[in-house]
């Protein structure tokens, strides 16, 4: 299922996502399932530094036909304060609160089902599947901003290049040279892991 | 001309691309060295360290809050009330901003706060929180605002009540961790980053080191055809002179080393033109005199036996038929008339044939001239000779005739009446004549041929008077040229080279 959907990039102690199991309620369709590594290599050093990490969560359902039928995007913010030592994971619900690391990593090993689409009016006879990729960005543009202006405001390495006149008054600001090479992507660092669901309907689903 | 080309390109690319690629691989590991001494394992470690360290610190000043506030709890009596509140003075670490006492639900018994400040109070979930804690204690931070208060639950005459110290901490202290968790987090943004960063670096280098390849490319390529182009064509040039075109000239277009070539090849093309045309001019005067010699000499001979045949005639008749008698006379005198004409022709036509070889003596052109001027009292001249004409050498006697025929060609021209102007001067290596008229003009189909022998416009001319005069002018290395206007008269010039 994977081949057909095309290929994930894994990076970081191979971030995964499986075990995604659809489930009905109320119309809501609903997917629990499970992801490995994600708090771990360079997401983990980066968390605990304070800076932010962002998941991007990105369901797909398809059909028989492969057409893909529904999609949507939940971010998340999770972020550690150092000082007072907790974990805060904010969304489009509730935020969550941990006091520990292996508390929210417990949360991702276990995601409990998730809302993702409603499915008012569809055919319950249908053969779905769900798709699911998960983006984790580590260092966005905002992050990438910060680095340059502190790059640019150190003023430890300014050498004066007037070579031919002595009272040119040119600088060269290596320190601003040297941010010009920061890139202006909005993702700098991140990393994908994708998972398909096995096949279903959703008169089989309602009754689980 | 392609092959000169390419290996100037070749040469100056090799140049360029010799430093380039070395240099690259220095700045790849210059780039990689310069970010692995601030981003490595060791200053992950330290800075690790330091913030743990800071942490350590950060909660042991909110415990410090918590036991400044258990001490006041201490201090209180069991039925305290507002009264007994007293804010504590400052710490070191600790600025008090106000003391409150609560009730179980949540009312205010009581507070002290410092003056002119407003400080909010803690929420009452805060309140419900401390009870689940085993301490009895809550600290509530608020690091943006720099608030902190200890909530202390106490339980005291049968009631439980909370004590809440509200504090701030001296304001270097957070900003002194906040600095080091910035660099902190810096060094992990730095981190993430460290393969794209060089990465970057190093392309935008190659992106220079490649525009620099290109400009040096089409640098190279405008140099060597500078330079290619005009040798290509100096090989054209010479192909044609040798083929006999002797008017192919080469555009110059640079006044460098191959514009001085392309200058001086152009000056040789000139020099081979002329030297052509003067050797071809001599050839044809050597024929010309040669066939001048051979009839001077075959109608020279006859001359006088039919001279004396014809005085014999008159001579030997006797008889008494005066008619007769005076008709043989006028014979003989028109026979002697037309025989004395053929004479001088034949004299013109030695001279031609037989002109003596140069010879040279040092002279002053400006005395020759105003001796001949003197053969000719009644004739008007106007002159202007240059002062510093020096002495050279030439052939005086030769100078002398074509001086001579130009005069005599100008007062025929212009009359006896309007003065014929003579003029010298010194014009670096040359000294040049120059002899004016103020006649009719000469037409310019006529001027293209006046120097050649036989051509005259003298109805009694035999033409080789001005072919004589430009032969020994050509003799002595020199020129002379006519520039003649209708109505407006003729200027003769000649110019000898001045040889000291």
């Amino acid at each position: 299922m994977l081949c057909f959907f095309g290929s994930a990039a894994f990076a970081q102690d191979s971030l995964q996502i499986k075990q995604l199991r659809p489930s009905l309620q109320n119309d809501t369709l609903r997917c629990s399932f499970q992801v490995n590594n994600l708090f771990s290599g360079e997401i983990r050093e980066a968390l605990l530094s304070g800076l932010p990490i962002l998941l991007e969560l990105k369901p797909q359902l398809y059909n028989r036909e492969r057409q893909r039928i529904r999609t949507a995007t939940f971010k998340l913010r999770v972020t550690y304060d150092i000082w007072e030592d907790r974990y805060l994971q904010e969304s489009n619900q509730l935020p969550v609160a941990f006091t520990s690391l292996e508390m929210l990593t417990t949360w991702w090993n276990d995601v409990q089902p998730y809302p993702i689409f409603s499915v008012d009016g569809m055919d319950t006879e249908e053969q779905l599947w769900i798709v699911m990729d998960l983006r984790v960005i580590v260092l966005t543009r905002s992050q990438n901003e910060k680095l340059k202006n502190w790059i640019i405001s150190s003023a430890e390495s300014e050498e004066d290049v007037s070579v031919f006149r002595k009272d040119s008054g040119f600088r060269l600001n290596l320190n601003r040279i040297i941010a010009l090479f920061i890139g202006d992507d909005d993702e700098v660092e991140g990393f994908i892991a994708r998972a398909a669901s096995t096949p279903f309907t959703l008169s089989a689903i309602s009754e689980r | 001309m392609s092959t000169v080309r390419n290996k100037i390109i070749l040469i100056f690319l090799g140049t360029v691309l010799l430093p380039v690629i070395p240099i690259s691989i220095l700045v790849n590991n210059l780039v990689h060295h310069s970010y692995s001494v601030g981003v490595n394992p060791s200053v992950e470690t330290a800075l690790a360290t330091s913030i743990g360290h800071s942490r350590e610190l950060y909660q042991h000043r909110k415990e410090q809050l918590g036991n400044i506030a258990n001490e006041l709890l201490d201090q209180l009596p069991a039925d305290a009330e507002a009264k007994h509140l007293t804010l504590p003075e400052a710490t070191k670490e600790w600025r008090f901003l106000a003391l409150r006492m609560y009730q179980q639900n949540g009312r205010l018994l009581g507070e002290r706060q410092t003056d002119g400040l407003d400080v909010p109070r803690v929420k009452q979930g805060h309140l419900r929180h401390s009870d689940q804690l085993p301490s009895g204690q809550l600290i509530v931070s608020d690091r943006d605002h720099n608030r902190f208060a200890a909530v202390t639950r106490t339980d005291r005459s049968g009631s439980r009540q909370y004590l809440v110290l509200t504090a701030a901490v001296n304001d270097d202290f957070l900003q002194e961790t906040d600095q080091t968790l910035e660099v902190h987090q810096m060094y992990q943004r730095l981190s993430l980053q460290e393969v794209s960063i060089p990465q970057n670096l190093l392309t935008a280098f190659l992106v220079l080191g490649f525009l620099v390849v290109a400009v040096a490319t089409a640098i190279a390529i405008w140099i060597s055809r500078r330079i290619t182009e005009p040798i290509a064509a100096l090989v054209t040039g010479t192909e044609e002179l040798g083929k006999g075109n002797l008017d192919y000239r080469i555009e110059k277009t640079s006044s460098d080393e191959i514009g001085e070539l392309v200058e001086r090849f152009n000056s040789m093309a000139r020099d081979l033109k002329t030297s052509q045309e003067k050797a071809i001019y001599l050839e044809k005067m050597a024929a010309w005199q040669e066939i001048a010699r051979r009839l001077a000499h075959e109608i020279k001979n006859p001359l006088t036996p039919i001279q004396l045949t014809v005085q014999e005639m008159v001579d030997q008749y006797s008889e008494s038929d005066e008619s007769y008698r005076q008709l043989l006379t006028e014979c003989h005198q028109i026979v002697n008339e037309e025989i004395e004409n053929l004479r001088k022709l034949v004299n013109e036509f030695s001279a031609f044939g037989r002109l003596p070889e140069l010879q040279k003596e040092r002279g002053n052109l400006n005395t020759l001239i105003n001796d001949i001027i003197k053969l000719y009292p009644h004739l008007a001249f106007q002159q202007d000779l240059a002062e510093d004409m020096p002495v050279f050498s030439f052939d005086d006697d030769r100078i002398r005739r074509v001086l001579i025929n130009l005069i005599e060609n100008a007062a025929q021209a212009g009359g006896d009446k309007t003065p014929i102007e003579l003029s010298s001067r010194r014009i670096e290596r040359f000294a040049e004549v120059s002899v004016k008229d103020s006649g009719s003009g000469i037409p310019p189909a006529v001027q293209r041929q006046i120097f050649q022998p036989y051509f005259s416009t003298k109805p009694d001319g035999v033409g080789l008077g001005l072919a004589i005069t430009r032969k020994m002018i050509e003799e002595h290395g020199g020129e002379i040229r006519v520039n003649s206007v209708s109505g407006q008269g003729s200027i003769f010039t000649f110019k000898l080279p001045i040889e000291e």
